[in-house]
């Protein structure tokens, strides 16, 4: 239909509805580093709206379409090569059909009316005639099929952002806002009168009595009532009218719907305001739960991919989307103004990605896919877009595509504990090779009876008494400590022992106490033994010079046992690393990246708790 | 200073002198686990110990 050939300049061949294009006849770009005008246009009209089709004139003779829908935009040429036998009838969304080498999928099935052309274009073209297309993506991809008479036509390219083309010459946005008026209509079910902000609105509800009309034609008609929710829809929370800036760019509130999903007997309530703005297009402002999104809807679909460990991903722009959740919603209320037909109860099917705080959504209605791109949005910065304090809930629990708070500091946890752990291996590795750990003293010690028990065969009352006074020996060592190690050789029996470290030169004493004790017997049948008979002593900072170590020990008499002699070896160790002191300092650096640790996967876990993933974290 | 930079200084700052409270104790041959009246310390002048 778009015929390249034989292009004539139609002047205004029929009368082009208004509408707010930033495009027109004359503007010119560059794409793929070609320079390229604008020379004509074709205006369709569908269920959705209207769209343009610019034709491109190149530098170097090509021609090419520039496709513009609800503020998005593809870059096609007409391809003669590789058209695929595919019939309309079996066009179903999401089928993938292998166009040139790669497989793309089927995002929409739409039946249009050519309305009006302009400027330089095929004398073809049939005002008043209903094209069908199916448009086709792959990542950035673009695909559209023209079916007249059964006969596909095949325009190839890419979806595109208007900033990239290097535009000039385009329409001013405030004088393009003035051109077209806004309507003013009656309510045929109340009277009341209305007025339209959006030229292209097909949807209307009035504000007096809330019912939703149908403007598609000159005489609208009622869609349907919902007299009953008058009050809720008088009181949103962001009223229609509203000016908010996003994207750099004042958009306008046209249009509001409350939608819900039930799952499991819990229905889940959210809000979808309709943002407009002449050159950029629609938005939408989502609210759940308090927490907000801006979705900017895509002409393109992600690339769907199978991984083994993430699930299913969606990729789009280099960046990888989890799949989150897929569910039913149906639209409760509805106010404002629509650029499609919108009913109470229409039902589509969600599903949502996330890579946060960035969002993919998938809504799938009837022949179409229409995917979005989102991203997260505080309370406060929704307040800060609109300027003013709105009466906004208070965000629960967490979003799919929540930040986690913690995100952006999980390198900087991870690169200090690192840091840490690391000085503390290297300290102590220091301390271990500089420590000596020299046997200044080794003894085995007996402690004999003193028996003046009238009882011998029990235990005695009266305790046993020995005592050791070691040789003189040198401590070398600057810092570091002395261990007095105790091992005792007892049977049912205990031994205290009184430690003294004693520097011969300066009388500096250093003293403690230590019991060891191993008792054994039999419970019944079964054996038990409560063996203690290892102690040690630590006396830290002792300083160079000659030592002394002097035992005290004292017992009683082991019970059943006729020998009285109990032995202990002693055993002093200078300049001791101490490994407990290491393990301690790293459990003690590890708490903070545990808590850390602990509060993101809890974050993430009530993230995936309210997805069809619930144990992915 | 937003509150999760607040506690990464935090940890940066107990770190620091969990660090240096290590060094001191490994270079005493401390143990962080045995109290001080485990031991007692008697700063005598005489050669003669006094437990003698």
């Amino acid at each position: 239909m778009r015929s390249d050939a034989n292009l004539e300049n139609l002047g205004k061949m029929a009368e082009l509805l208004p509408d707010h294009s930033l495009l027109q006849i004359g503007s010119s770009g560059i794409y793929s580093g070609d320079e390229f005008s604008i020379i004509g246009r074709i205006q369709f009209q569908h269920a959705s709206g209207t769209w343009n089709s610019w034709h491109l004139l190149f530098e170097n003779g090509k021609t090419g379409w520039l496709s513009e829908a609800s503020g998005t935009y593809a870059l096609s040429f007409e391809v003669s090569e590789g058209i695929p036998d595919l019939p309309l009838e079996r066009c179903v969304p999401d089928l993938s059909v292998p166009i040139q080498g790669q497989r793309m999928s089927v995002i929409r099935i739409e039946e249009a009316r050519c309305i009006a052309g302009q400027g330089e274009l095929s004398c073809a073209v049939p005002v008043g005639k209903t094209i069908h297309f199916v448009e086709l993506t792959a990542s950035q991809n673009y695909a559209s099929l023209e079916y007249e008479a059964g006969k596909p036509t095949l325009y190839l390219g890419q979806a595109i952002a208007l900033e990239n083309l290097r535009l000039q010459n385009l329409r001013d946005i405030e004088q393009t806002a003035v051109r077209v008026p806004s309507r003013q209509l009656d309510c045929p079910s109340c009277g009341g009168s209305l007025t339209s902000r959006l030229e292209q609105a097909l949807t209307i509800t009035c504000p007096h009595c809330a019912t939703i009309l149908d403007a598609r034609n000159e005489k609208i008609a009622v869609l349907i009532k919902q007299k009953k929710k008058l009050e809720q829809l008088n009181h949103l929370s962001i009223p229609l009218g509203s000016s908010g800036r996003f994207e750099k760019a004042d958009f306008t509130v046209i249009g509001y719907l409350n939608r819900s999903t039930t799952s499991a007997g819990v229905t889940i309530y959210w809000e979808e305001f309709l943002l407009h703005h002449p050159g950029y297009g629609f938005r939408w402002l989502v609210c759940s739960q308090g927490h907000w999104n801006l979705l900017k809807p895509l002409l393109t679909a992600p690339v769907l991919s199978k991984d083994y460990s993430l699930g299913t991903l969606a990729t789009f722009e280099n960046q990888s989307y989890k799949h989150f959740a897929k569910y039913n919603a149906k639209i409760n209320l509805v106010a404002g103004e629509f650029y499609w037909l919108v009913k109470v109860d229409d039902k589509a099917v969600l599903e949502d990605y996330i890579s946060p705080p960035y969002l993919l959504s998938k809504e799938a209605q009837g022949k179409e896919i229409q995917w979005s791109q989102g991203e997260y949005l505080t309370p406060e910065q929704v307040n800060a877009a609109f300027g003013r304090q709105l009466q906004l809930m208070q965000p629960q629990g967490v979003f799919a595509n929540q930040p986690c708070p913690y995100a952006q500091s999980v390198n900087a946890w991870v690169s200090n504990t690192l840091l840490f752990l690391l000085l503390a291996i290297i300290f102590h590795g220091w301390f271990v090779m500089e420590s000596r750990q020299e046997i200044v003293f080794n003894s085995v010690m007996q402690v004999n009876a003193v028996d003046n028990s009238e009882w011998s065969s029990y235990r005695t009352l009266n305790p046993e008494n020995g005592s050791l006074e070691s040789e003189p020996f040198e401590i070398h060592t600057q810092h570091g400590n002395v261990v007095i190690e105790i091992d005792g050789s007892l049977s049912n029996s205990w031994l205290f022992s009184s430690l003294s470290l004693v520097n011969l030169q300066n009388g500096l004493t250093y003293s403690s106490s230590r019991e060891i004790s191993d008792y054994s017997g039999y419970d019944g049948d079964e054996y038990w033994r409560e063996n203690d008979s290892h102690a040690e002593v630590i006396f830290s900072a002792v300083p160079p010079g000659r030592y002394q170590l002097q035992v005290e020990a004292e017992s009683e008499r082991s019970y059943g046992v006729s020998s009285a002699v109990k032995s202990q070896q002693v055993k002093a160790v200078a300049n001791v690393p101490l490994w407990r002191n290491f393990w301690f300092l790293l459990f003690f650096l590890s708490i903070g990246p545990a808590i850390f640790y602990y509060s993101r996967t809890n974050f993430e876990q009530q993230r995936w708790a309210e997805s069809d993933h619930p144990m992915n974290t | 200073m937003d509150v999760k930079t607040m506690w990464l200084r935090l940890y940066q700052f107990t770190a620091v002198l969990a660090l240096a409270y290590f060094c001191k104790l490994q270079y005493d041959g401390e143990p962080f686990w045995q109290s001080d009246d485990a031991v007692h310390v008697n700063r005598g002048s005489s050669h003669e110990s006094n437990h003698k």
